[in-house]
């Protein structure tokens, strides 16, 4: 069994984000930029079930950006996976996520080896659009799995069952590999990346496919553009009301009324 | 030219969710942009006693797809089942809830 995990270098959930010049992205300068963490927990859950099952011969990490984006696919590397691809063209830049399913759904159809079992995050943390995994297994020609929280593979590696969370309540679903899972928060927590194997990753083989190994033009036409991106609206001015339940209660009555001019 | 908007109401064991009346409201609010209505599309089985509650949402004509088979939600005869309404209504617009099966 190989298994594919898809990696995207995100901004990180602490960094103070500003917009870009134009107004249809944000200001990439100076941001830190991590390993989405959604990602993460689809490698760590392909590192596991690498340690823990003797026909997984092969996991590789997977990333579509610009150079800085080798980072990510470092990390992964330095987590477990045994070698990376790097989509890396200005031909692939784009937001537009079926575009980047597409791109990354040809260049898993032209691994010659084949894999069976491809993992990505639930979302990404930056677009929140979460339409990478299952765009991918529509152009493999798959069937795909979103938001799982449980994973039984069975022996012979042909089937599994997931367990995934919906609204209110738990499917549990059985299906044939191969197969586009999307991992959630819950299935496994990710590892760090201790220093000797930060080291041996710089050693790992990553091959870099350009726009001349996948020829992307198709898809993208029927996909979305940005026309602008705006910050949150500032949240509104919060005050306390302090005292005794009853002068409180009192006070805010006040305020609703002359103030809020609400009741 | 497309100009109405449709609506996938979205319902489990014959309950429909409340991000359904949602969509109705937009499609409303969005047709009179268009200058279309507001349709829906009803999947499930068993499901013609909640018409009734599509329409007082909003919906000006309702597509249903009832089978059996539809009973418990499957991405793949859902999808068939929405196809099918959205060919017959040819809308301009699909509104469909985030909700997580649609994941």
């Amino acid at each position: 069994m190989r298994i594919l995990t898809v990696v995207k270098q995100v901004p990180d959930s602490n960094a103070t984000i500003k917009l870009a010049a134009g107004g249809n992205d944000i200001d990439r300068a100076g941001v830190k930029l991590v390993v989405d963490p959604f990602d993460e927990f689809g490698i760590e859950l392909a590192v596991q079930l690498k340690e823990k099952r003797s026909d997984v011969s092969e996991v590789v990490a997977m990333t579509l950006g610009p150079d800085k984006a080798s980072e990510a696919l470092r990390v992964a590397l330095a987590m477990g996976a045994d070698k990376g691809v790097h989509l890396n063209d200005p031909a692939f830049e784009s937001k537009n996520e079926l575009f980047a399913a597409y791109v990354m759904s040809e260049a898993i159809k032209k691994d010659a080896d084949g894999f069976d079992l491809v993992l990505c995050g639930k979302y990404n943390i930056d677009l929140d659009a979460g339409a990478v995994g299952p765009a991918m297994a529509e152009f493999l020609g798959w069937p795909h799995v979103g938001a799982v929280i449980g994973l039984e593979i069975a022996d012979d590696g042909k089937r599994f069952t997931a367990r995934r969370r919906i609204e209110g309540a738990e499917e549990v679903v059985e299906c044939d590999l191969p197969v586009v899972l999307t991992i959630d928060k819950g299935l496994v927590e990710p590892r760090y990346p201790s220093l000797p194997n930060l080291m041996k990753a710089k050693k790992k083989p990553v091959a870099v496919l350009t726009s001349s190994d996948i020829p992307g033009e198709s898809a993208a036409e029927a996909g979305t553009d940005f026309l602008s991106v705006q910050p949150p609206p500032p949240r509104p001015e919060c005050t306390f009301i302090e005292g005794e339940p009853e002068e409180m209660a009192k006070e805010l009555v006040r305020v609703l009324r002359e103030e809020a001019k609400v009741v | 030219m497309a100009s109405n908007i449709l609506v996938f109401v979205e319902q489990r064991e014959g309950k429909i969710l409340p991000a359904s009346f949602q969509l109705l409201a937009l499609a409303n609010e969005l047709a009179g942009a268009t200058g279309g209505q507001a349709e829906a599309c009803l999947v499930g089985s068993g499901v013609d006693g909640l018409t009734q509650r599509v329409a007082e949402g909003g919906a000006k004509k309702i597509y249903v797809v009832d089978d059996a088979e539809l009973a418990k939600y499957r991405a793949m005869p859902y999808t068939a089942a929405v196809c099918a309404a959205i060919d017959a209504a040819t809308p301009k617009i699909v509104l469909v809830p985030s909700s997580a099966p649609r994941r």
